[in-house]
């Protein structure tokens, strides 16, 4: 069975590189159990990791990757840990996730992060203020950091190019 | 036996939680862990841990293992996403070669190379593998009731993250002197993760936990996570701002708990610092601030 609906030709199809992503998908029987521990399903009715996975199972992968809903997961891993049929689920949307920020149409935070730790190594930087009661506690500063190590990584597995000017070195 | 790690700090707690680094070098310090700062680290890729920028998470956590390899020392890593995301790196590494090697590849010109050669610990397992040690050296039992907040990304997937005691947090509590008290939501998450992608539910799902930790009656909440901590303590402040509704929960960082036990002041352990002010609990156990 698993074998026939592996050669389902998914819409949109995304990298199945990193994961085992339609495989995954079609393991689903609908539970509901992601659903159920959901901590943000508890709150918010339209974010059910359930639907995502049946819409993904009926080709709606263009529909799931241009809706914000798929950005309001917490990334706490309940689903992935409950799944009696070992979807991982979070890996589930944080590939569509993926595909959302190839097509530029995801929300600007992974840019504004990212591109902070472009320019800084980190995703903070000390402020003076910060400085300044570290040493009131008796804090010495902080180990310095590589931002010649952060860039060259960044650059060389290509993630720089996503930034969108985010990551300029001013 | 001196026990030696090199420290993790990562981006949110020198430059922001401060108050949890001034408590966990203090309380380290006074159980005779030593701490080797990283020189030359970079943030651990947790940011970038998605399909997507995969090699990039697994790169930039790579990175900062082979320092830590240089230094000839296992990492303990106080905050729960980057412990995730260095832990989940050094498993995939050590186990996949053909990873392994491209990623070292892309690691050459940062002039770093993983060899798999050390394990990487939260600072909670650090002090529990102690914690007869910390029983015997406690001078001043904090008798209140806490409520812990273990966070997600130290137990789960736990296919990976292999916490042998998901009780832990609570055992640590109560070696203080301190209960450590159920409520209903103490397994869900903070919600920081919603920061800067939707407010309202990262706020919401805080303030369900901060109310049936309060409808318990726990004196204060105990996190382990700078991540956990800033939305539950500063969340506090942006939820009196947004929704006109005060919770009054002290968050203490563990170490900053532990090190009152262990008869290290308030002050020195940064409490003054902490948004929710602590200053009521303190006075009721006649600890000054």
């Amino acid at each position: 069975m698993l074998r026939r609906l592996r050669g389902l030709k998914v819409t949109g199809s995304l990298s199945s590189e990193t994961t085992n992503f339609r495989e995954m998908v079609y393991t689903c029987y609908q539970c509901g159990v992601c659903s159920g521990g959901c901590p943000v399903s508890s709150l918010e009715m339209s974010f059910r990791p359930r639907d995502i996975v049946e819409k993904a199972q009926h080709e709606k992968i263009p529909e799931l990757v241009n809706d914000s809903t798929i950005w309001m997961c917490a990334a706490c891993y309940n689903c992935y840990e409950h799944c009696p049929q070992n979807v991982k689920v979070t890996d589930v949307i944080m590939e569509l996730q993926s595909e959302a920020l190839r097509k530029g149409v995801a929300p600007t935070k992974f840019q504004k992060v990212m591109g902070m730790v472009y320019k800084n190594a980190l995703t903070n930087t000390l402020v003076d203020f910060v400085s300044k009661q570290r040493k009131k506690i008796g804090l010495k500063e902080p180990p310095k950091v590589s931002i010649k190590a952060a860039r060259s990584i960044m650059e060389k597995t290509g993630i720089v190019d996503l930034l969108k000017g985010e990551g300029d070195k001013k | 036996m001196t026990e030696k790690y090199a420290l993790f700090l990562g981006c949110t707690i020198p430059t922001k939680d401060f108050s949890y680094e001034a408590a966990l070098r203090k309380v380290c310090a006074e159980l005779k862990i030593v701490l080797a700062d990283m020189e030359g680290y970079i943030c651990c890729g947790y940011p970038s841990e998605t399909p997507l920028a995969h090699d990039t998470w697994l790169a930039m956590s790579a990175y900062n293992i082979a320092l830590a390899e240089e230094m000839g020392l296992d990492m303990v890593v106080p905050c729960n996403g980057c412990f995730g995301a260095l832990k989940r790196a050094n498993a995939i590494l050590k186990k996949d070669a053909d990873k392994r090697e491209h990623i070292n590849s892309v690691l050459k010109d940062a002039g770093k190379e993983f060899k798999g050669e050390i394990e990487i610990e939260h600072l909670i397992e650090v002090l529990y593998s102690q914690k007869d040690e910390i029983a015997t050296r406690i001078k001043r039992p904090i008798k209140i009731a806490a409520a812990a907040h273990l966070g997600c990304h130290i137990i789960r997937p736990s296919e990976i993250m292999q916490l042998d005691n998901p009780h832990i947090l609570d055992e640590m509590i109560e070696i203080t002197g301190a209960s450590s008290v159920d409520y209903i939501t103490k397994d869900k998450c903070c919600g920081n993760v919603l920061r800067g992608l939707d407010e309202n539910i990262s706020l919401e799902m805080s303030k369900q936990k901060l109310a049936d930790i309060r409808g318990e009656g726990a004196d204060c909440m105990i996190t382990i996570c700078p991540a956990c901590h800033i939305q539950y303590d500063l969340g506090q402040m942006e939820i009196k701002t947004k929704y006109k509704e005060t919770y009054g929960v002290p968050v203490l960082h563990y170490p900053q708990l532990l090190g009152l036990a262990l008869g290290i002041s308030a002050n020195d352990l940064g409490i003054s610092f902490l948004k929710v002010k602590a200053d009521e609990m303190l006075d009721n156990l006649g600890i000054a601030i």
